[in-house]
C-alpha cells in the first residue's frame, strides 16, 4: 500500500474518521492496529520481526531504568545489539557476503542469502535505538505501556521512510495530546497534497531521465548529458524523499502529532556543510547525537573531531546503501565538509552578504550533484564513465525537455520564495481561497505531469 | 472539530472542482483535440471522425467499420472505382486498436440523425459467440483513450460499467471527469515543441485522407517465423468459454444495430479474412450466435461467414493477420461485389 495509491488515501480516510469518534485510550489502539495493517499489507511476515524488536526494546529500557548500575549496560547492549544485529542481516550480509568474496577470489554470489528487506527497517531501528540510549542516559524516561511504546514504532506515517522522530517528540504529541486547530488541519491537508505532487510530477519525471542516462552513460556522451543526469538524481531523490516527509508530516498532524522538518529547501546551500544540515534533517539530527557526538566531535578542530566527522558520515553513506559506492559517497561529503571547516567556509547569511551567498549556491548545488553521481551509479566503474563525461569531452545536448526545466524552474522559484517570504503558512492562515487555488494547481500538476507507471519512493529500499 | 474538517473538506472539495473546471476549459472544450498527435490513440480516432464528418457523397454513402484487418485490407479508391456496387460512394473508416464498443461511440457522433449512410459494414472476427481469445474485450482500456474526446459526462456511467473490473471502472470514471489524465503523454510531448506540433497536426490532417486514399498495401509476404508460430499457436487448447465476447456483442454490436432500426440505413455484416493460415481444426461452435440473430432483423444483412476463406494464404498477408497488396487487391473487388449481390438484392 503504497503513499500515492487511492487505496492507501481510502485507508487514511477510514482510519481518520474512526479515530476521531473513538475515546481516547481505544485511539492508540486503532492507530496501532492500523499500522500493523498497513505493515502486514507490505510483507505479513516480517510483522514478527518487529513485533519481537519493539518487545526487546520495550523490555531493554524497562531494564535499564529499574536495574542496578552494573545491568544497565548490558541491557543496553542487548538491545543495540540486536537492532543492529537485524539491521545488519537484513541488508549489509549480502554486501558482506560479496565484500569477502572478493577478497577469497571467489565468484561474487558465493555466500550470497536470498534475503528480502523488511520495510522501514533503517528508520524503526533508528528510532527504537535513539529511545533505548535516551533512557540509558537519562533524558527519556521508559513507557510503561506496551501499546504506546509500540505505537511509537509501528505508527505507519513515518514507520516506511522516517522522519525518524525522536521519543520525546513522540511521547509529549501522544501524552499532551491536543486536537489539531482548523489552521494545523489545513497544513496536514496542503503537506499531504504537496508531498503527492513533489512524489508523482517532479519525482518520477526527473527519475525518467537520471534512469534513462544511469543505465548506459556511454550512450550519452558529452558533459551536458552528464550534469543534467547528475541534477536530475539529485532532483529525483530531494522530491521524493522530502514529497514523502512532507506526507508523513501532513498525515501525523491530521492525527495531532507534530513531526519535526526533515528538509528545509536543501539546493538554497551555499555549502556542503549547509545541506548537511537542510537535507534528511532527522538523519543528521541522530547521527550528530547518536554517532557525531559521542565519538568526540563537540571538539571543533581537533583531530579527533575531524575524525568522527568522517566516520559519521561513511556510516551515513553506508545507511544509505549496502555497497561500496554508497560508502565513498559518505566518504567524499566527509572530506569536503572537513575541508569546509578547515578553511572556514561556513553557510553564510544572505541579508549579510547576498551577492556572495548568491553566487555559492550554484557551486555548492554542482559540487553535490557531482557527489550524487557515486549514490546513483550501479558501481564505482559506472561512476568513473559519468566523471570522465562530467569534466572532459564534448559538450552534448541536455536530456531535460522545455517543459521539464520550466517545472524544475517553478519549483526553484517556489522555494526560493519560501524562503524569503514563507508563503506556504501564508497560505495555511489566508482566506480559503488561497488554499483552494494552491490545491487545485497542485491536482492539475499531478493530472498532467505524472509518470504513467509510478514508481514506489526511492527510500523505501533504505 | 466538525467546523474545523468542514473548513478542511471544503477546501479540499473547492481545490478539487477548481482543478476539474481547468480540466474542463482544456479538454472538454475539444480545442486540445486540434492539435492532439494524429499517431496517438485518441488522435487517430479523432482524425479518422474528422475527415468523415467532411467528406462530401456524391452517391449513396457507405461506411466500412473495422480495426486495423479494414484498415489495412479494404481500399476505397478501388471500391468505388470498380463502379460494381452502382450508386454507392465506399468510405473507410476503419481505426486500428478498435472494436465494437469504439464504433458506437464513433457512430453516435458521426451520424447523429441516423440519415447519413445508406449502409454501414461492421467486420466480425466470426459469426459464432466462441470466446476466440483468453482477453476479455469488455477489459479493453484502451478503449477509453480512444474515445477520449468523444465520451461526455452524460456517459460516464454507461461506459465505465461497460468494463467488467472495479480498477477499470474507475480508471475509466476518471478518465472521463478528468480527460487531462487520458491526454497526460501527449500534453507533455506537445509542450516539448508546441509550435512544431501544430504545423505537423495541420500538413498531415491536410495529407491523411489523400495518403489513405492511395494507399496500396505492404509489399511482402508473411514470413517463415510469422507463419511457424501462427501454426504453433493453433495447437494451443482454445481458451475457456466464459461468454465474454456473446455479452460484449450484446453490450455493443447489439445497439448499433438497433440505433438504425426503422431508418434507411441498412447494416452488412462479414467476416473478412482474418488469418493468413486457414485454421483446420476449427474448434465446434457453441450454437449461439448473436450475429446471425442480429441478422435476422429487418435491415440487416449478412455475408457467408466463409466468404473470403480462399484469401486466408500466407502469399495475401504481410503479419498472421494483415492483408498485404495482393490481398488488399483481391478483397476489395470480392467485398465489393458480395455487397452488391446482397445490397442490391435487398
Amino acid at each position: 500500500m503504497l503513499f500515492h495509491t487511492w487505496r492507501f488515501f481510502l485507508f487514511l480516510t477510514i482510519v481518520a474518521i474512526l479515530y476521531y469518534n473513538l475515546p481516547t485510550r481505544a485511539r492508540r489502539l486503532l492507530l496501532l492496529g492500523a499500522s500493523y495493517y498497513f505493515y502486514i499489507c507490505w510483507n505479513p511476515k516480517f510483522i514478527v520481526l518487529i513485533l519481537a524488536l519493539t518487545a526487546i526494546d520495550y523490555g531493554a529500557a524497562l531494564v535499564i531504568d529499574r536495574a542496578e548500575a552494573r545491568c544497565r549496560k548490558p541491557a543496553l547492549i542487548a538491545s543495540l545489539a540486536a537492532n543492529l544485529g537485524l539491521l545488519g542481516f537484513f541488508k549489509y550480509y549480502n554486501f558482506f557476503a560479496a565484500s569477502l568474496a572478493q577478497l577469497l577470489g571467489r565468484p561474487q554470489d558465493s555466500f550470497f542469502l536470498q534475503i528480502v528487506l523488511p520495510l522501514g527497517i533503517s528508520f524503526h531501528t533508528f528510532q527504537s535505538m535513539s529511545y533505548v540510549i535516551d533512557v540509558y542516559r537519562g533524558q527519556q524516561k521508559p513507557i510503561r505501556d506496551p501499546i504506546d511504546y509500540a505505537l511509537f514504532i509501528a505508527f505507519f506515517p513515518q514507520l516506511v521512510a522516517g522522519p525518524i522522530v525522536r521519543a520525546r517528540e513522540f511521547f509529549r504529541d501522544l501524552y499532551n495530546w491536543r486536537r489539531p486547530t482548523g489552521q494545523e488541519l489545513r497544513r496536514g491537508v496542503l503537506l499531504i497534497i504537496l508531498g503527492l505532487t513533489k512524489k508523482v510530477a517532479l519525482a518520477d519525471q526527473a527519475a525518467l531521465i537520471s534512469d534513462r542516462y544511469f543505465l548506459n552513460p556511454a550512450a550519452h556522451p558529452g558533459m551536458l548529458p552528464a550534469w543534467s543526469a547528475a541534477a536530475s538524481f539529485i532532483a529525483q531523490i530531494y522530491f521524493d524523499f522530502s514529497g514523502y516527509s512532507d506526507m508523513a508530516i501532513g498525515m501525523a498532524l491530521l492525527f495531532g502529532f507534530r513531526f519535526p522538518e526533515n528538509f528545509r529547501r536543501p539546493f538554497l546551500s551555499d555549502c556542503i556543510t549547509e545541506y548537511w544540515q537542510r537535507w534528511h534533517m532527522t538523519l543528521s539530527r541522530w547521527l550528530r547525537d547518536y554517532v557525531y557526538f559521542p565519538l568526540g566531535g563537540r571538539s571543533r578542530h581537533s583531530a579527533r573531531a575531524y575524525s568522527s566527522l568522517l566516520i559519521t558520515l561513511l556510516l551515513a553513506g553506508l545507511w544509505h546503501g549496502a555497497a561500496w559506492h554508497f560508502v565513498f559517497w559518505g566518504g567524499v561529503l566527509g572530506l569536503i565538509i572537513s575541508l569546509e571547516r578547515l578553511t572556514g567556509i561556513r553557510p553564510l547569511s544572505f541579508r549579510a552578504h547576498p551577492i556572495l551567498r548568491t553566487l555559492r549556491v550554484p557551486v555548492a548545488f554542482a559540487v553535490f550533484a557531482a557527489a550524487a553521481v557515486l549514490f546513483r551509479a550501479p558501481d564505482l566503474g559506472v561512476a568513473g564513465t559519468v566523471y570522465a563525461n562530467m569534466f572532459g569531452g564534448a559538450t552534448g545536448e541536455p536530456l531535460f525537455n522545455i517543459w521539464q526545466t520550466g517545472l524544475a524552474c517553478a519549483a526553484l522559484l517556489l522555494a526560493i520564495l519560501e524562503e524569503w517570504l514563507g508563503w506556504f503558512e501564508r497560505l495555511v492562515e489566508g482566506p480559503r481561497w488561497a488554499p483552494v487555488c494552491a490545491l487545485a494547481l497542485m491536482f492539475i500538476t499531478v493530472e498532467l505531469f505524472s509518470v504513467s507507471d509510478s514508481m514506489p519512493f526511492v527510500y523505501f529500499q533504505f | 472539530m466538525w467546523r474545523q474538517w468542514r473548513d478542511v473538506l471544503g477546501i479540499l472539495i473547492g481545490g478539487a472542482v477548481v482543478c476539474m473546471l481547468l480540466d474542463a476549459l482544456a479538454f472538454h472544450t475539444r480545442y486540445y483535440t486540434r492539435v492532439l498527435d494524429p499517431h496517438t490513440s485518441t488522435g487517430s480516432l479523432e482524425l479518422t471522425l474528422s475527415i468523415e464528418a467532411h467528406r462530401q457523397y456524391w452517391a449513396k454513402g457507405v461506411l466500412v467499420l473495422g480495426d486495423s484487418i479494414m484498415q489495412q485490407g479494404f481500399s476505397t479508391r478501388v471500391a468505388n472505382y470498380m463502379q460494381v456496387a452502382r450508386g454507392y460512394q465506399f468510405s473507410n473508416a476503419a481505426i486500428p486498436g478498435t472494436r465494437e464498443r469504439c464504433w458506437y461511440y464513433l457512430l453516435r457522433d458521426l451520424d447523429p440523425d441516423r440519415t447519413r449512410y445508406s449502409v454501414v459494414v461492421i467486420p466480425t472476427e466470426s459469426y459464432d459467440d466462441r470466446d476466440l481469445h483468453d482477453e476479455d474485450p469488455a477489459e479493453q482500456i484502451y478503449d477509453l483513450h480512444y474515445l477520449a474526446a468523444r465520451l461526455r459526462l452524460s456517459d460516464a456511467l454507461e461506459f465505465a460499467s461497460s468494463f467488467r473490473s472495479m480498477n477499470r471502472r474507475l480508471e475509466a470514471l476518471r478518465g472521463i471527469v478528468l480527460k487531462g489524465t487520458i491526454y497526460r503523454q501527449d500534453v507533455q510531448v506537445f509542450l516539448d515543441h508546441p509550435r512544431q506540433r501544430i504545423a505537423d497536426v495541420r500538413s498531415y490532417r491536410k495529407m491523411a485522407d489523400w495518403d489513405s486514399h492511395n494507399y496500396d498495401g505492404l509489399g511482402h509476404s508473411l514470413s517463415i517465423e510469422d507463419k511457424q508460430a501462427m501454426e504453433a499457436a493453433f495447437l494451443e487448447p482454445v481458451p475457456p468459454q466464459r461468454g465474454y465476447l456473446a455479452e460484449y456483442r450484446r453490450r455493443w454490436l447489439r445497439p448499433i444495430v438497433e440505433r438504425y432500426r426503422g431508418t434507411a440505413t441498412r447494416i452488412l455484416l462479414i467476416r473478412p479474412p482474418m488469418n493468413a493460415i486457414a485454421r483446420r481444426d476449427v474448434p465446434p461452435p457453441t450454437g449461439h450466435s448473436i450475429v446471425r440473430e442480429l441478422a435476422s432483423r429487418p435491415g440487416v444483412a449478412l455475408l457467408d461467414e466463409h466468404a473470403f476463406d480462399e484469401l486466408e494464404r500466407p502469399e495475401y498477408f504481410y503479419d498472421p493477420h494483415h492483408l498485404n497488396a495482393a490481398g488488399r487487391a483481391q478483397f476489395t473487388p470480392m467485398l465489393v461485389r458480395l455487397f452488391a449481390q446482397t445490397i442490391g438484392a435487398r
